[in-house]
């Protein structure tokens, strides 16, 4: 059969925008999911938040359980300059974290003590909308906003996107600043963003956030936001909670009971 | 016509060997970087993106501004641009190329890029922007390559590019807006936040890119006696006082109402960059030189005694691009980070690995820029010594 | 992976040409569907984890790189960031 030139070249032109076509598709189902959750439907079938008891947290003052757990469990390099850190979970003065929610006359005793802040794993994640190649998504199944670092580019985009400073870009080789590996979990390598996964490996095998396990206070509670007899609707039911910048409309899911 | 490159005066070479020095210094700087890693550059977790970013931007408005030449030329049959609109065109398609080089060395991972189109993420503005700035790349460089081949061959250009010509206008506008919306859209972000920043790249973008067209022609005249034909300087020269009016007028817009509301979380941006905070002031000098150099430059444009002035032309030119430069090429990013979310004031500034790589992309870019504009110019002169000094025929020919 | 496991999770034929394929959809199903089960052809569950599983069994340096030094084959990286355990058994040839 005799095709010329131009059939030929017609043909290849319209199966190449047909192939796209389909993929911007599929990549635009995503879209239309990210705006159904901006009309409020559920992003999850379940959300795992936390509650973090500050009443409780404030009466080990210097205390950093949480973060030395979080640290060895998840091979977090321990960098010295603070520019290149790679923080996953990590105290910052009350004055930082709620500036709209303290003023000169506030009392001492409330807003005297750093607190520890993470990634808020949102209802509405702006580091989600952002990433360019799905490196970072929320799951469907559970509410956690993932990483997947085969695949992230290291644009850096969800560092500027989160609200919160969340995520830690690897501006070197995390490697020679481990003191030592947790082999169950992988290290990283440079030129990735990396941010706490809630655990969500340890999730999988029935297991708690490293962090809660190892709060001395127990100040920490767990669990599925939507269940209201999980810990954590518990424990929010129960006391006044505030969360990080609500007004920018990303649900966070971490609750701080002051 | 390829072969037009391969001649040239001692000039020409040297500067060609200069460029590639620079070149390669840049891209072993590059490497270096790659093999340690991004902590080799000044940026750190508070302020993920800086100079490269800023350049990126920068670079995608002079992308944006072939648009001052190709649109009078080709859409209101201004005869006067005739024999500049190709070097628009070419001054537009190598910046967007530097801009998509910009952005590769600023990634962690590089060699990932395909991901961004394998995996395609409409809601990202990566996305969308890695798309039209190689779509722009790819229109312009089929543009100049069938106009400069047309002029080789001494004939008018096919017919099918005038179409596409016309396409390359709104998407030069698309270009700079899709790289607005990049930033424009983070509710992280407060300085960026403002739905008049797409317009204000956009100006910027005109009144650089204008500037900077005005400088080159000046140059080429002065090395190698090219005649951008009466009346394009004059015009041009206009185009960059509107531009630059709009531009300052616009800044001015987003200065008032961050001023006069003095809303913490937007003041605090400007007033790092203008004033310090908590005793860090690295910025402060340079913000207010670009406001003087864009006022200066202003002033100059608008006086038509001034602005037709051999020296003083050149300089408010000069003065125009490195306000545009200061502002938009690192005060943008930097303003963007400072105060962070945290409220702390992270120190940032290039540092030479940076700078070396940014040097070496830049040279990149005028290596194509000399090279290319000397076929133009070389084509241009082999036709005036066969036919005479008035090329009619080729102001004949360009109109499609 | 139980260390007196007698069996790989695959044939070895399945496996010489087709770990490549096997574990990029191991890792696709681990990270980003949370999906953990390997169910083998002949029923037996196994644990999607290079780590835990492959080289619960092999040892990288005297099973993998013996076929990937020699054919100079890099493949994606994994050893930047996934641990190679220093497993003593090295089952079989590759």
């Amino acid at each position: 059969m005799k095709i010329t030139r131009k059939d030929f070249l017609r043909l290849s032109g319209l199966t190449l925008v047909a192939g796209g076509a389909m993929r911007l598709a599929q990549a635009s189902k995503a879209a239309v999911q990210a705006a159904m959750r901006a009309t409020g439907a559920r992003a999850s079938q379940k959300q795992w938040a936390m509650a973090i008891d500050l009443r409780k947290c404030r009466q080990r003052p210097g205390c950093d359980e949480c973060m030395r757990a979080c640290n060895a469990t998840h091979n977090i390099p321990a960098i010295a300059d603070e520019r290149h850190a790679v923080k996953w979970i990590w105290n910052e003065p009350f004055a930082s974290v709620f500036p709209l929610q303290q003023n000169e006359y506030t009392r001492l005793n409330y807003t005297g003590s750093p607190l520890p802040v993470l990634c808020n794993h949102c209802g509405d994640p702006p580091c989600v909308r952002v990433c360019p190649t799905g490196a970072t998504w929320k799951s469907s199944e559970d509410g956690i906003v993932m990483m997947d670092w085969h695949r992230c580019i290291g644009c850096k985009y969800c560092m500027v996107a989160c609200p919160y400073g969340a995520r830690s870009f690897n501006f070197e080789d995390p490697r020679p600043y481990l003191p030592r590996i947790n082999p169950e979990f992988p290290t990283r390598s440079a030129g990735v963003v990396e941010k706490c996964n809630l655990c969500e490996e340890r999730l999988a095998e029935g297991k708690l956030p490293a962090c809660l396990e190892a709060c001395p206070e127990h100040a920490l509670a767990f669990g599925d936001l939507f269940d209201s007899n999980s810990a954590v609707s518990r424990a929010l039911a129960e006391s006044y909670s505030i969360r990080r910048k609500p007004e920018l409309g990303t649900a966070p899911n971490m609750f701080y009971i002051v | 016509m390829l072969e037009k490159a391969f001649t040239g005066s001692r000039r020409y070479w040297l500067w060609l060997g200069f460029l590639s020095a620079v070149v390669m210094l840049g891209f072993l700087a590059w490497l270096h970087e790659q093999h340690v890693g991004l902590g080799m550059t000044g940026l750190s977790r508070d302020v993920p993106w800086g100079l490269y970013i800023g350049q990126f931007v920068f670079c995608v408005g002079l992308g944006a501004s072939a648009l001052v030449v190709v649109l009078p030329f080709y859409l209101h049959d201004w005869k006067a641009f005739g024999r500049i609109a190709v070097l628009g065109e070419i001054l537009g398609m190598v910046s967007v190329f530097m801009a998509m080089l910009f952005i590769f060395v600023s990634m962690g991972q590089p060699m990932r890029i395909l991901n961004v189109l394998l995996y395609p993420h409409p809601n990202s503005l990566i996305f969308w922007d890695l798309l039209v700035l190689s779509g722009y790349v790819l229109l312009n460089a089929i543009l100049t390559i069938t106009l400069v081949s047309s002029d080789y061959e001494d004939v008018p250009p096919p017919r099918w590019s005038k179409p596409l010509v016309l396409l390359s206008l709104p998407w030069a506008v698309s270009i700079h807006t899709v790289t607005a919306f990049l930033l424009c859209g983070l509710v992280a972000r407060p300085y960026w936040m403002t739905p008049l920043l797409a317009p204000r790249f956009l100006a910027s973008a005109f009144a650089s890119g204008s500037a900077l067209l005005v400088l080159l022609i000046l140059l080429l005249r002065w090395l190698t006696g090219f005649d951008a034909g009466k009346d394009a300087l004059r015009r041009l020269t206009l185009i960059a006082a509107y531009c630059m009016t709009v531009h300052v007028f616009f800044d001015l817009a987003e200065t008032f109402t961050t001023l006069y509301s003095r809303r913490p979380e937007e003041i605090s941006h400007l007033q790092y960059l203008f004033a310090g905070l908590a005793g860090n002031r690295p910025y402060v000098f340079w913000m207010w030189l670009s406001s003087l150099l864009a006022l200066t430059a202003l002033a100059v444009f608008l006086m038509p005694t001034w602005r037709s002035h051999h020296l003083v032309l050149p300089l408010a030119c000069a003065a125009a691009f490195v306000s545009i430069w200061l502002d938009k090429g690192l005060g943008l990013m930097v303003g963007g980070f400072v105060p962070s979310v945290l409220g702390s004031t992270p120190a940032y500034t290039p540092n030479l690995p940076e700078w070396t790589v940014v040097a070496g992309i830049w040279a990149i870019g005028a290596l194509l820029i000399t090279v290319l504009f000397k076929i133009v110019l070389s084509i241009r002169e082999t036709h005036q010594q066969e036919t005479g000094p008035e090329d009619a025929a080729w102001n004949e020919a360009v109109q499609v | 992976m139980p260390a007196n496991a007698k069996e790989c999770v695959a044939p070895a034929a399945t496996m010489r040409s087709q770990h490549m394929q096997m574990l990029v959809s191991w890792r696709e199903d681990v990270v980003r569907r949370n999906d953990r089960r390997y169910i083998a052809v002949d029923g037996k569950v196994y644990d999607k984890s290079l780590t835990r599983t492959c080289l619960g069994c092999h040892n990288k340096e005297q099973f993998c790189d013996r076929c990937h030094a020699y054919a100079g084959v890099s493949g994606p990286d994994c050893w930047n960031c996934h641990h190679a355990p220093q497993t003593k058994i090295a089952r079989s040839l590759p």
